[in-house]
């Protein structure tokens, strides 16, 4: 495969990505429910954590890359295949804990939200905004 | 090497197929669908992770982001709003959502072609090929981490201290929420006609849940040897209560007595076996007057203790990483079963106890 094709459906991934970060940012700054707010939340956080692993992917010349997983015995010529093959496995040990994290976060957003619900009868930013005062 | 270019084309269709879930889950009024899309959007990203080589982020990401997430949002759902209070033009709409689409592929096109587009370098960085060298190394023990799961070596040996700082993050988001809820105590009895789903949902649960267990507990203690770990398992783990507590009701957890208080006491015992596997090598050395490290795995240069890695039969046990994969797993499974528990009770109850005590105090 030539090299430009594969650019271009990388550099679809990549964009799609971008575009997303945009629309989530717009989700979170712009629209009212503070519900649509979460979703949009946690949409930003996925697509910034596919970004990182992103940034770990690898091709090597001809072959598939392989996970970072030795599955072979720890032989000299098996590691010397593993670090020609495998993927960065850096970016995704920060990406696993962000995920579990961020669930926990968005949990307690959500637990915000219901109490904002409860004392103000509403989860539109607007109207939350004028009740306060 | 057509294989090779249907991977590509894979990972361009699942980037193409977010970009239309996330839109339509950014401009959907009707809450309900807004998850759904969301849902869709998690798949999407689940395929690329797998494409990506990152079969570690698709175990937690699929359970996270496609399970427990859109089943806390509908929890939210039925406790407050369904519907956003936005007027949109539905002829504007289309056209931003074909632009955004549009946008993708025309950029993609010119950063390819004027050949400034990311592509996968055929290396990776040094960091990565040392980290690869010596995830699993007998030939140089003294600075591996003996265990052949790179991602798991990384979270709990090359960089453990980052990790438990994590768990840290993950234990006061889940105080944080208690805290919200606090003096909110709620039973019922449970009556097997009235609450929950049909009897045939009931009995598919009762077949379902154990499997989850199982393979939940099976990703965590094989963390150290195939991707999976702690997070993984732990929050494969916490699907099994939720779908206990969709189908079945909360009443049923009041009559099993598995309450809020156990949960925090298993919760705990997690967060305390992840700190005393940080130490064991320190307490150990402290008896035995040898230098040690704190969350110290192997032995390594002037510290000569460290948890074993082979077994008997030459069975690999993973070092310092097992015992922490098993206390995450606790931790991480509990933390999420008392905020579902939380969320679980009924909104009038809670109204009457939290509304109701602070007019109480005026």
């Amino acid at each position: 495969m030539s090299t430009e094709v594969l650019s271009f459906l990388f550099s679809i991934v990549f964009m799609s990505m971008i575009v997303n970060t945009a629309l989530a940012l717009y989700g979170v700054l712009a629209r009212p429910s503070l519900v649509k707010k979460i979703i949009a939340l946690t949409i930003l956080g996925d697509s910034a954590n596919t970004f990182a692993i992103m940034v770990g992917f690898r091709q090597p010349s001809g072959t598939n890359p392989i996970p970072p997983v030795l599955l072979w015995k720890p032989t000299p010529s098996n590691i010397r295949y593993f670090i020609s093959h495998a993927v960065d496995p850096l970016p995704q040990a920060l990406v696993l804990t962000a995920i579990v994290i961020g669930l926990a976060v968005t949990l307690f957003l959500v637990f915000l939200t219901i109490q904002i619900y409860r004392q103000y009868g509403t989860t539109d930013v607007r109207k939350v905004a004028k009740l306060r005062g | 090497m057509i294989s090779l270019t249907l991977y590509y084309v894979l990972m361009a269709i699942c980037g193409l197929g977010s970009v239309v879930a996330v839109f339509l889950a950014i401009v959907e009024r009707d809450m309900l669908k807004a998850v759904l899309f969301s849902a869709i959007q998690s798949t999407l990203y689940a395929f690329l992770y797998y494409l990506l080589m990152a079969p570690d982020i698709v175990l937690t990401y699929i359970p996270v982001s496609v399970g427990l997430y859109p089943a806390v949002i509908l929890f939210l759902i039925k406790k407050t709003e369904r519907f956003e209070d936005v007027e949109m033009k539905k002829g504007v709409l289309w056209a931003t959502g074909l632009l955004s689409l549009v946008f993708v592929i025309a950029t993609a096109a010119v950063i390819a072609g004027k050949g400034i587009g990311p592509v996968p370098p055929p290396d990776v960085r040094f960091l990565a090929g040392w980290y690869l060298a010596t995830t699993f190394n007998p030939r140089v023990h003294l600075i591996s981490a003996m265990a052949p799961e790179g991602v798991t070596s990384i979270v709990w040996d090359y960089r453990g201290l980052d990790t438990v700082f994590e768990t840290a993050v993950l234990f006061l988001a889940i105080i944080a929420s208690v805290a919200l809820m606090r003096g909110v105590e709620h039973k019922g009895v449970y009556d097997e006609l009235k609450h929950g789903m049909t009897l045939i949902g009931k009995t598919i649960t009762k077949i379902v849940v154990p499997l989850i267990i199982g393979v939940g507990i099976s990703i965590a203690l094989h963390g150290h040897l195939t991707p999976g770990g702690g997070f993984q398992g732990g929050s494969a783990l916490a699907v099994a209560p939720l779908l206990v507590l969709v189908v079945f009701s909360k009443y049923f957890f009041d009559k099993v007595k598995f309450t809020k208080t156990k949960a925090l006491a298993i919760r705990s015992s997690g967060l305390l076996g992840v700190g005393l596997t940080a130490f064991a090598v320190l307490i150990a050395a402290i008896f035995l007057h040898k230098p040690a490290y704190i969350l110290q795995n192997q032995p390594r240069v002037g510290a000569p203790l460290g948890f074993p890695w082979k077994g008997i039969d030459g069975v690999l046990l993973g070092g310092s990483l097992l015992s922490f994969n098993a206390c995450e797993a606790m931790a991480v499974c509990a933390g999420f079963v008392i905020l579902f528990l939380l969320l679980s009770i009924p909104e009038r109850y809670v109204r009457s106890v939290v509304v109701g005590g602070e007019e109480h105090e005026h």
